[in-house]
């Protein structure tokens, strides 16, 4: 699966990629190259089974925490 | 950058499927029961003042969106910081309407599909709105809005026999505090998200008529939102409060003659529209908000790249539904005021201190 997922992003990135550093949009470039290889990094990690941290959830849990939040207000 | 203009009925129809994006899945205001409808014009009436502010913002700086006026107010590097929590929000935002769709889709139609399948392809649908710009998404939502209103306004004619309007009494039964907050959630989802339109103001063709259009769209989508709500409510009864989709079981009840059965499939395809454009609009939003903040020639390019890391934000949201629920209820009605609230209103004031009126 990761090999497939390699050759997913390797083919989108060189089908955008390449015309935006012909067309010299070097800035473009570095933006999608960044963009691109945070999702792809993301990506291959869940596919791997690394355990990221749920993003929602830590969020939830960083206000929940702050505010000192209860089930009152309608949580499940 | 973006070349196209809309006109204002067309940024209506956008605030309208916007808003119904994925609160035609998840009605706002659940937590007040059978008082849904009423937390859900309680959160109207308040989130008419957060499009105040915004369209305010917009008048003040004609022909600029959020992102390059956070950039003339709070500077450059400061600029850049606030705008990237506010494209952050776009992003994840977007990941969290493409799994409210994709649970959607599993739970209640293609329970053996793997739900990366159903985010895939809303996201490439997406993307491939949102490359042909501002237009090609504000004319879709024409089409797909009248369609949904009016399949939705038949399903509710075909539920008169099924409603009983005693389910809705006693009316204000919910405590106080649970209803404001109620109401308060229904403000901040879906009404408040609109703040993304502050994006597309000023793109139409005449920008003067932003306020009126949203604030339109908004109280449109609002009563349709508040019918659906208490059709739920007498439809269903106290089942509505515990359902996971309750306008999708509402549908399910439709039985004329035993001819027209099993339309719950037109419901089904008119949020997964709906969705879609919410997705577009915020993809669509994200990627101009980065281009504008780098100070990139086009905004094209980086579409792709940002709705494949919207893919992958949805995958690492939530371990399950459960999570979903609490977040939504309990910390995103605290969590959107930053981005809905106070970066508009910091933004608005400290124009005020700092920036002289651009007319």
């Amino acid at each position: 699966m990761p090999f497939i997922l390699t050759a997913i992003f390797l083919a989108i990135g060189a089908v955008q990629l390449v015309p935006l550093i012909q067309k010299e949009q070097r800035k473009t470039a570095i933006t999608y190259a960044v963009v691109l290889g945070l999702a792809y990094l993301l990506s291959l990690l869940i596919t791997l089974g690394v355990p990221l941290p749920n993003v929602s959830t830590a969020i939830h849990q960083f206000i929940r925490g702050l505010f000192n939040l209860s089930k009152e207000f309608g949580a499940p | 950058m973006e070349k196209g203009r809309i006109p204002s009925t067309q940024l209506a129809s956008l605030v309208i499927a916007f808003v119904l994006g994925s609160s035609l899945l998840f009605p706002p205001g659940g937590t007040a029961g059978h008082d849904a409808w009423l937390a859900i014009m309680l959160g109207l009436a308040e989130a008419l003042v957060f499009v105040l502010i915004y369209t305010h913002l917009a008048r003040r700086f004609p022909n600029h969106t959020i992102v390059q006026i956070i950039d003339i107010v709070f500077g450059r590097y400061l600029g850049k910081l606030v705008s990237l929590f506010f494209i952050w929000y776009l992003l994840h935002l977007g990941s969290l309407v493409l799994g409210n769709l994709a649970v959607f889709m599993t739970s209640a139609a293609l329970q053996e599909t793997p739900i990366i399948f159903f985010t895939i392809m809303v996201a490439l649908v997406a993307v491939y709105a949102v490359t042909g710009g501002i237009e090609v998404i504000s004319r879709s939502s024409t089409l797909l809005v009248t369609l949904l209103i009016l399949a939705q306004g038949l399903g509710l004619i075909f539920h008169v026999p099924n409603m009983e309007l005693s389910r809705l009494k006693p009316v204000l039964e919910a405590p106080l505090d649970k209803l404001l907050w109620a109401g308060h959630a229904a403000a901040t989802f879906p009404f408040g998200e609109t703040i993304v339109f502050a994006m597309i103001i000023p793109y139409l063709n005449k920008p003067n008529q932003a306020r009126r259009s949203v604030v339109r769209g908004l109280l449109i989508a609002g009563l349709f939102l508040a019918i659906l709500s208490a059709r739920n409510a007498a439809v269903l009864g106290p089942t509505a409060g515990i359902s996971l989709y309750p306008s999708f079981v509402a549908e399910t009840i439709i039985n004329i003659g035993r001819v027209l059965t099993r339309v719950e499939i037109v419901a089904g395809v008119g949020f997964i529209t709906m969705a879609f454009l919410k997705v577009a609009v915020l993809l669509y939003g994200a990627s101009l908000g980065v281009a504008q903040m780098l100070k990139l020639p086009r905004f094209e390019p980086i579409v792709v790249p940002l709705a494949m890391l919207m893919i992958a934000l949805e995958r690492i949201n939530f371990d399950n539904v459960t999570e979903n629920l609490a977040f939504s209820r309990v910390t995103y009605p605290i969590y959107a005021l930053v981005f809905q609230v106070a970066i508009p209103s910091l933004t608005l004031l400290l124009s005020y201190i700092r920036v002289p009126a651009r007319r």
